[in-house]
């Protein structure tokens, strides 16, 4: 049964997973190439005194995507759960509902996991060919909030997609933005280290949200 | 033995406070049809999904299979087969990964029930069912309702947005199923026709009540339907029936007086006659259920 | 959570929506006076220019600019010099165009570029290059653990291990003690000369290390007793006396000069550069040291030579009528960022109880609006069909909206009355 959910998950969300892997990967190419210019031009010295000096990481136009992408991914899972109410029928279903929507919300957590570690593993590959390890990890730990900022724009999304009302939606959307400003508002290298364990937990407490909007379904609130 | 559904004491209200119905009581014994039959707006959907549990009533109980709505468990979900309103199903799915999908959960699944249906309909199997025209859509949920080989199906006004064709190949296929295999139906509609060939009992909900709950049977052999000629009256074109408490919906049909009534037609000759009418002129006109219907919760 | 994001949307909001210019004065010492030079624009976009003595008392006021640049001739010597009106000898000095050229010695430093994750890599630079020019660095310097370095080959990633092992034994002989608490280089070819790097290690020695001709120079700073360094800047003044200014645990500044590496302290009140902003601006007669931070601004001035006070003001920023509303409204403000420093992390600050009269005003509307403390409207229903009036089990659990938002005000306040209808 588990894995007839999965398959009915996977169904919903592979296409929007191949896109966004691929445009991952494409981006973290061009800015593996924007580096590669530097070096070819200027020499690989001019890239570490640019990192160490000038506080680069060279991956801003990393940024954003992993947002982007949790938010499509959670659009493409939950948006044909809600048209025609089709959640009635995955709710129908003879599988405990807590588990259920555990693993409705772990393949996503999942499949945006595969996508993060291949674009940062690309990443991390290529400036490990031309940087020393601390470079290398100091351009992973800065771009890690970015990645927990798509865990928590793909789980926003789902509750804002599971949930019935629209008043309702629009208020979790608008807590879903603030969150994303606070992590996007400081953008020295590795300045949410420190944070990172609260993040981390707030990502674990946020796994509860679709739970909150599908039991608020189920007791009718809906529009 | 005990009732498939049992619904004691209901009450609900809509978001914006009007009253759907109070103490709606009614039990589904194991082997029947029961029609939950009313307009647009009387709750029948609503009741579907109390009883489903995607939806918290103000007051109430109720049990399916003895359990309470609000805990059941998943093998007691696993006996149900759910048609939900306007056939909706897994659309991004196709006819063979929608089979394989929910062939998984229901051990008393019947591939072959489902594809024979299927086989009947002009698409492939890889076609995906949101590329199906409406009628090819609500085939596919009633073969997946079928596979299921539920103990109890819950079917939520299955004739919406079906042509007369579907409506009565659905309706053939789901009786000969249920009568072969002991079945028990709960199901909702508006379009009363095809009930007739298809429930055994009713229960009529207008706004904010019920107007009747028993079976089609007693129903047809106790409800009538009369017409009174204009002539037998005092004063042409005037109603002097409708103070009566035995009278339902009276309404003038030209020059003919309509109206309805559970009293059989000597009582209302006798009511006619102490108000001075004629009781010659009446008539007992037959009815089908759909007229009944009408008879009961009016024409508008 | 949406209490979280309001806790620090609506102060920043708040802020963004009443935008005011801070001012502050500019302060300067003269040698020729003797006294304070203050400036500040004032609200005409005029400057206010008066003088002040040694106590901050008030000399002469309502100077004009052409007053202003004959007091401060070490900043203003152009404009002195364009007008005929430099002065031979100040206080005894012979002042010449390049005498004070030569003296200039500037330095800033601001918590954002200390207060923040660095890696731990050192560029290194050639400090004696075969050729005239400074070139960009090379190569850098990682410190294991156990205190050996390693210099990578910063075009091939490689380790160059002769290199490696002279200058890990010079960190031996030195005494260095491993990790390296702080160190401050300015690496850029574009400048006269190259000191290298001040290095502390992490018993709060200094040390000064820079390479020349590929080998290291490593010299300890003999530090006087119970002094620890916190931090220290080189200086690569013209005038190369001062190597660098350092400044101890304690927040006590110090000038590192040749010959000899002498500790030398500045009469100043302490300092914190982890949280305040210094600025250090040094000529021929004098030291001024401005340490800054939110509440205002620390302006030290002393004797060039002797290091001696001449000096010290201390400007409080006045909290305007939109912070002190502020203090009104809200009862704590979240912030995630700060101007000084360049770390993310949620900070819980200006706690006030002020708002506690606005959080009170609002709990009461929690509490008299329906919804709250009052049976739901579902209950009110089931009241309507004749159930029997029953006290509600959840009423104290409705009273906990009120409770909360008397302690959190505005940030709960907005979302319970958002959700009360759900």
């Amino acid at each position: 049964m588990t894995q007839a959910i999965l398959y009915k998950e996977w169904l919903k969300t592979r296409k929007a997973f191949w896109v966004s892997l691929a445009a991952a990967l494409m981006l973290a190419a061009y800015a593996c190439l924007a580096i590669q210019r530097i070096v070819v031009g200027k020499g690989v010295e001019h890239v570490w005194l640019i990192m160490l000096l000038k506080d680069q990481t060279f991956l801003d136009i990393l940024k954003y995507v992993p947002l982007a992408i949790g938010v499509a991914l959670g659009v493409a899972q939950m948006a044909p759960e809600m048209s025609h109410k089709r959640l009635k029928l995955t709710l129908h279903l003879p599988y405990p509902t807590n588990r259920l929507i555990l693993w409705m919300i772990l393949l996503g957590v999942i499949e945006l996991s595969i996508i993060w570690a291949f674009t940062a593993g690309a990443v991390a590959i290529y400036q490990s060919t031309i940087l020393p390890h601390e470079l290398v990890s100091r351009c992973f730990i800065t771009s890690l909030p970015w990645y927990l900022a798509g865990y928590i724009a793909y789980l926003f999304t789902a509750s804002v997609c599971l949930e019935g009302r629209w008043a309702m939606r629009i208020i979790i959307a608008l807590v879903a933005m603030g969150i994303a400003c606070v992590l996007f508002m400081q953008p020295a290298p590795e300045a949410y280290w420190g944070a990172m364990g609260a993040l981390i937990l707030l990502v674990i407490i946020l796994l509860a949200l679709p739970y909150r909007s599908v039991y608020r379904f189920k007791e009718g609130l809906q529009d | 033995m005990q009732p498939v559904i049992s619904v004691k004491n209901l009450t609900q209200r809509y978001p914006g406070g009007r009253l759907i119905y109070e103490n709606l009581s009614f039990d589904v014994p194991q082997g029947r049809i029961l029609g939950l039959l009313g307009k647009n707006g009387t709750g029948k959907t609503t009741t579907i999904n109390i009883l489903m549990g995607y939806l918290k009533p103000l007051a109430g109980e109720c049990r399916i299979f003895g359990q309470d709505i609000t805990s059941l468990t998943p093998a007691t979900r696993a006996r149900i087969a759910l048609l939900i309103e306007g056939h909706v199903q897994y659309a991004f799915m196709t006819i063979s990964q929608i089979e394989r999908f929910y062939s998984k959960f229901y051990p008393k699944w019947n591939r072959d029930a489902y594809y024979e249906l299927m086989s009947r309909l002009k698409v492939t199997p890889n076609q995906k069912i949101s590329s199906m025209s409406c009628g090819q859509r609500s085939q596919v949920a009633l073969g997946l309702i079928l596979a299921q080989n539920a103990d109890l199906l819950v079917l939520d006004d299955f004739s919406l947005g079906l042509d007369p064709g579907y409506r009565r190949l659905f309706v053939d296929y789901l009786k000969e199923y249920v009568s072969a295999e002991d079945k028990t139906v709960f199901m909702t509609s508006h379009i009363i026709q095809d009930m007739e060939r298809l429930i055994d009992d009713c229960i009529i909900l207008d706004y904010g009540k019920i107007l009747t709950q028993k079976p089609v049977a007693e129903l047809m052999s106790t409800f009538h339907c009369y017409h009174l000629e204009d002539g037998s009256r005092p004063v042409p074109g005037s109603t002097p029936l409708v103070d009566s408490k035995e009278i339902i919906n009276p309404s003038m049909l030209g020059s003919t007086l309509e109206f309805f009534s559970f009293t059989p037609k000597e009582e209302i000759a006798q009511i006619l006659k102490a108000k001075h009418l004629n009781p010659s002129e009446l008539k007992e006109i037959p009815m089908t259920l759909e007229d009944a219907f009408i008879g009961l919760t009016g024409k508008y | 959570m949406a209490i979280t994001v309001l806790s620090w949307f609506l102060p920043w909001l708040y802020s963004l929506l009443t935008p005011e210019a801070k001012r502050e004065p500019y302060m300067a010492w003269s040698p020729v006076s003797n006294s304070w030079v203050w400036s500040m624009i004032g609200d005409d976009n005029r400057p206010i220019i008066k003088t002040l003595n040694s106590a901050n008392e008030s000399l002469a006021e309502g100077l004009t600019r052409e007053q202003r640049d004959s007091l401060l001739p070490q900043t203003y010597y152009r404009d002195l010099m364009a007008r005929e009106q430099l002065p031979d000898t100040i206080q005894g000095q012979e002042v010449t165009v390049p005498a004070l050229k030569h003296s200039e010695v500037i330095l800033t430093s601001s918590p954002r570029d200390i207060v923040k994750v660095q890696p731990d890599l050192y560029l290194i630079m050639e400090s004696m290059p075969l050729r005239a020019d400074l070139e960009d660095p090379k190569e850098a310097m990682r410190m294991l653990n156990d205190g050996r370095v390693e210099f990578i080959t910063m075009a091939t990633g490689e380790v160059n291990p002769q290199r490696s092992q002279r200058f890990s034994e010079a960190f031996r002989i030195a005494g260095f003690v491993p990790p390296i608490h702080d160190a401050n280089a300015d690496i850029t070819a574009r400048k006269q000369r190259d000191d290298g790097y001040m290095l502390i290690d992490s018993e709060g020695q200094l040390f000064h290390f820079k390479q020349q001709a590929g080998r290291p120079y490593l010299t300890r700073v003999k530090l006087p007793e119970g002094v620890h360094a916190d931090k220290a800047y080189i200086l690569e003044a013209m005038d190369p006396t001062h190597v660098a200014f350092m400044v101890d645990t304690e927040g006590n500044s110090y000038f590192i000069d040749i010959p000899g590496y002498q500790v030398r302290q500045l009469e100043i009140p302490r300092v914190d550069p982890r949280s305040q902003r210094i600025t250090l601006m040094g000529n021929l007669f004098n030291i001024v040291v401005r340490a800054q931070d939110a509440s205002g601004s620390q302006w030290s001035a002393v004797d060039s030579r002797s290091l001696k006070r001449l000096g010290c003001y201390f400007y409080h920023n006045e909290k305007s009528t939109v912070d002190k509303a502020q203090a009104w409204i809200f009862p704590y403000i979240l912030t995630f960022a700060s101007t000084s420093d360049s770390l993310a992390y949620p900070r819980y600050s200006h706690w006030s109880w002020r708002a506690l009269f606005l959080n009170l005003i609002l709990a009461l509307i929690l509490l008299f609006t329906e919804g709250f403390g009052r049976p739901s409207r579902a209950a009110r229903e089931s009241q309507l069909l004749d159930e029997p009036t029953q006290l509600r089990p959840g009423a104290a659990h409705q009273l906990l909206p009120v409770v909360i938002t008397l302690f959190l005000g505005l940030y709960s306040f907005i979302p319970f009355l958002l959700c009360r209808n759900r």
